[in-house]
């Protein structure tokens, strides 16, 4: 018999679960087992101790002194809640507010022709600035391989090192692993 | 949970202390076991019994009707003792340490009308056993020998399956036996056995 099916039986056993078949089997195996059959009878005693042994009571007064600690504070967590929430609520409202706010202020010139050529200037003039930023870093570019060459040759070595380091570690590290 | 129960339940809900007063009364006995039987200790299984009903009330609107009241109050209850257990245990006043052989040696044991009973032999030895126990393992004996629940109640309070209790009951059970062999409990058990 299996070790799991012996414990399933002294468990049962000691449930008071354990069927007539089960209980032959159990004896049977028991007595194959002194060792076994002593352990048994342990938990058997301490089983007993454990059922038999009454509850015990709680100091006299308990009651008092637990109802005289309950917090009030149901009705107090209640306007809290509330509180809380109403918070939450004008904390979504303030966006709202402000957005309203502004669209008010900016309707009324959004409708003005001189508003929206002001803002066509605004644009062209960042996209200028964009462009001339652009230019610079790569006229800048330009002329720093010009005058530095071997930066070029120096770029490519760093390329070249990065490939074979990658190829190093795929080797050692990621092929080991799959093996 | 009877009808009267379910009314004071209800008016708890609505933060009535006198109704919740009731619920403590019909239900003090349990809680206070399960504290005693998980703490060892009277003044501490008075203090947690307390807590555990305190925690009850503040939470009486997460309590799922469909559930055994008493299932979920002792929960609360053995997963606050639990806590103190595991901060006690940070304190060095470790559980594991063996309790001191001699009922005379036990700490808190305080006179009073009670204490005759708690002070019994058996209590000490019941009580010297659970300690030999691990704290999961401890909660489930307990709430099979003193509550009757199923081990399907047992692995709900315990948020647990149940295979899991199935076999911290029987681990349990055999470390008891094991104690009783190794620290000459057997002797001292063979009275109350017969």
């Amino acid at each position: 018999m299996e070790h799991e099916e012996i414990i399933g039986l002294m468990m049962d056993a000691l449930d008071g679960e354990l069927s007539a078949a089960g209980e032959a089997e159990l004896v049977a195996h028991l007595r194959a087992r002194p060792d076994l059959a002593a352990e048994f009878g342990r938990m058997q005693a301490v089983d007993r101790l454990l059922r038999e042994t009454p509850a015990v009571t709680p100091p006299p007064g308990f009651v008092q002194r637990t109802v005289r600690r309950l917090p009030a504070a149901t009705r107090r967590h209640l306007w809290m809640g509330v509180f809380v929430y109403a918070l939450f609520m004008a904390a979504g409202l303030i966006p709202l507010v402000g957005l309203g706010w502004a669209a008010v202020q900016l309707v009324p010139a959004l409708g003005q022709p001189a508003m929206w050529a002001g803002l066509w200037q605004a644009v062209l003039a960042l996209l200028n600035a964009a462009g001339v930023i652009l230019r610079a870093l790569v006229s800048g570019a330009g002329e720093l391989v010009a005058e530095q060459p071997q930066l070029i040759g120096w770029l490519l070595l760093m390329a070249l090192v990065v490939v074979v380091w990658g190829g190093v570690v795929n080797r050692l590290v990621f092929q080991q692993e799959r093996t | 949970m009877n009808h009267e129960e379910e009314v004071w339940l209800e008016q708890a809900r609505r933060g009535d202390r006198v109704a919740f007063g009731k619920l403590v009364e019909a239900y003090q006995g349990p809680v206070y076991n399960l504290a005693y039987r998980m703490l060892n200790n009277r003044g501490e299984a008075e203090e947690a019994a307390q807590e555990a009903f305190i925690r009850a009330f503040t939470r009486l609107e997460t309590y799922d009707p469909s559930r055994k009241f008493s299932t979920w109050l002792l929960s609360i209850t053995s997963n606050y003792c639990i806590d103190l257990i595991r901060k006690r245990r940070a304190t060095l006043l470790s559980i594991d340490e063996p309790l001191p052989p001699h009922p005379a040696l036990m700490s808190d044991r305080a006179d009073g009308p009670e204490s005759q009973a708690v002070n019994s032999e058996r209590q000490v030895l019941v009580q010297q056993l659970l300690a030999t126990l691990p704290e999961d393992y401890r909660q489930a004996v307990i709430l099979r020998y003193w509550y009757d629940l199923s081990y399907e109640e047992i692995a709900e309070t315990m948020d647990t399956t149940v295979s899991a209790i199935k076999s911290r009951l029987f681990r349990a059970r055999r470390q008891m036996a094991e104690a009783t062999n190794e620290n000459g409990v057997a002797a001292q058990l063979q009275p109350h056995l017969n």
